[in-house]
């Protein structure tokens, strides 16, 4: 079977901008106008979070800060994915949760280019710790470049074989995670494009 | 509350019809000797299915199977795992998993 | 949380039903035994969604579950009433004929 791979971003790209390697990109913004497109929510506390969700439609992105916000996020059923970005905190019992639930958690890229020098070692100490836990739980993830403007952009290639070698640091089964992330991103768009897809498990042949 | 709109006829209520005298194939499976099974299903219990074929009845499990189905107007491919409970069970059960199922198409 | 649809469950429960003892009744004179299992099967979705069998599908035997076969029940009329026994239990059912007036 073919994998499509899938890619998430904060900006509308325009056909100027590059993207290599990627059959479908998700802008996550919300003022886009493009049909396959996320709907973006930011929140600071939870009650935001409720109040925002209610008008929420299609393919919800939670984007926040706060521990609180994202555990809530992912008891929403509206929610499908916990987006990322440097400041995300996330915890055991909410990756555990998200396996339940079917949530997505997206894992960027571009977060480590926008933080230098210390942080920058924290971050990975964290993602690689985080992606430990992803595979523990097999909860659904995507690997993304989350790219806030077009400079941020990078090919797939890179996306992958970053993701690749900060795994086989860590000590974690390099081939096991980027086969689960390729399938999750096949999943995904699968079920945002094709129509003959209807949900896990089941699917249209003929009519 | 959101209330969710789930056709009557919708591909995605298989898992919670009656799938005796329905006609099935086996797609998917760990035994290669159940790949292409194909009948009518005669009787149902919690975990197998029982398949009226050419050559005599045949019990497949459903749990990490794939079938395909004839249902309504479409042709689809269930995987088992979908439809492994007691046969009474399924309409609760199934409606609960395409509720929960995220962004499942069900108004087709 | 998620809440059950019970209207809905409902409705699908009675179209099954239906569905199965149709079934039972097409093949009761092949497979006497599966066209019970059909009747049985219909009896649990029955219980579990509350749902009533309706009156016209209601032929079977209360106590074993076999269908109605005219080589396995014996019709009787007497005393203004329909008397029927099941030959497999010997269950006896007695339906009262009245007068429409």
């Amino acid at each position: 079977m073919k994998i499509v791979y899938v890619d998430f971003v904060r900006f509308t790209p325009t056909e100027t901008d590059l993207f290599e390697g990627y059959d479908l990109i998700v802008p996550f913004n919300n003022d886009a106008n493009s049909d396959i497109k996320g709907y973006l929510v930011k929140a600071s506390n939870t009650s935001e979070l409720q109040k925002k969700l209610k008008k929420a439609k299609g393919f919800v992105g939670v984007m926040s800060e706060d521990l609180k916000v994202n555990r809530e996020a992912v008891m929403r059923r509206k929610v499908c994915v916990i987006l990322d970005f440097e400041g995300r905190k996330i915890d055991y019992t909410t990756i555990k949760m998200a396996k339940d639930k079917d949530v997505i958690i997206e894992v960027s890229l571009s977060k480590f280019l926008r933080v230098k020098g210390l942080k920058r070692a924290k971050l990975l100490d964290e993602t690689r710790l985080l992606l430990k836990l992803l595979l523990k739980f097999k909860t659904p993830f995507i690997l993304t470049t989350g790219a806030e403007n077009q400079l941020e952009v990078r090919p797939r290639k890179q996306l992958y074989r970053f993701f690749y070698f900060l795994s086989k640091d860590g000590g974690i089964d390099c081939v096991e995670l980027i086969k689960l992330a390729k399938e999750n991103s096949n999943r995904i768009f699968r079920k945002l494009v094709d129509k003959k897809y209807i949900m896990d498990g089941i699917e249209i042949l003929d009519v | 509350m959101l209330k969710l709109k789930i056709k009557l006829g919708s591909p995605a209520m298989v898992i919670t019809d009656e799938w005796i005298g329905m006609e099935v194939e086996v797609v998917e499976s760990s035994n290669p000797c159940e790949i292409g099974i194909k009948g009518v299903v005669v009787d149902e219990t919690m975990r197998t299915l029982r398949i009226k074929t050419d050559r005599g009845v045949k019990v497949v499990e459903k749990k990490g199977r794939a079938f395909k189905v004839k249902y309504g107007r479409w042709l689809l491919k269930v995987r088992g795992d979908l439809i492994a409970f007691r046969p009474e069970d399924r309409i609760k059960k199934g409606i609960m998993l395409i509720k929960k199922s995220k962004l499942a198409k069900i108004d087709v | 949380m998620l809440r059950r649809e019970k209207k809905l469950e409902r409705e699908l429960a009675e179209l099954r039903i239906k569905k199965l003892i149709e079934m039972s009744e097409k093949i009761k004179f092949e497979d006497y035994d599966l066209s019970r299992r059909y009747i049985i099967l219909a009896r649990k979705i029955a219980m579990k969604y509350r749902v009533k069998i309706p009156k016209e599908l209601r032929n079977f035997c209360k106590k074993c579950f076999y269908p109605y076969r005219h080589d396995r029940i014996r019709v009787r009329i007497k005393k203004s009433r329909v008397i029927i026994t099941c030959l497999n239990c010997g269950n006896v059912k007695r339906v009262p004929i009245r007068n429409r007036r």
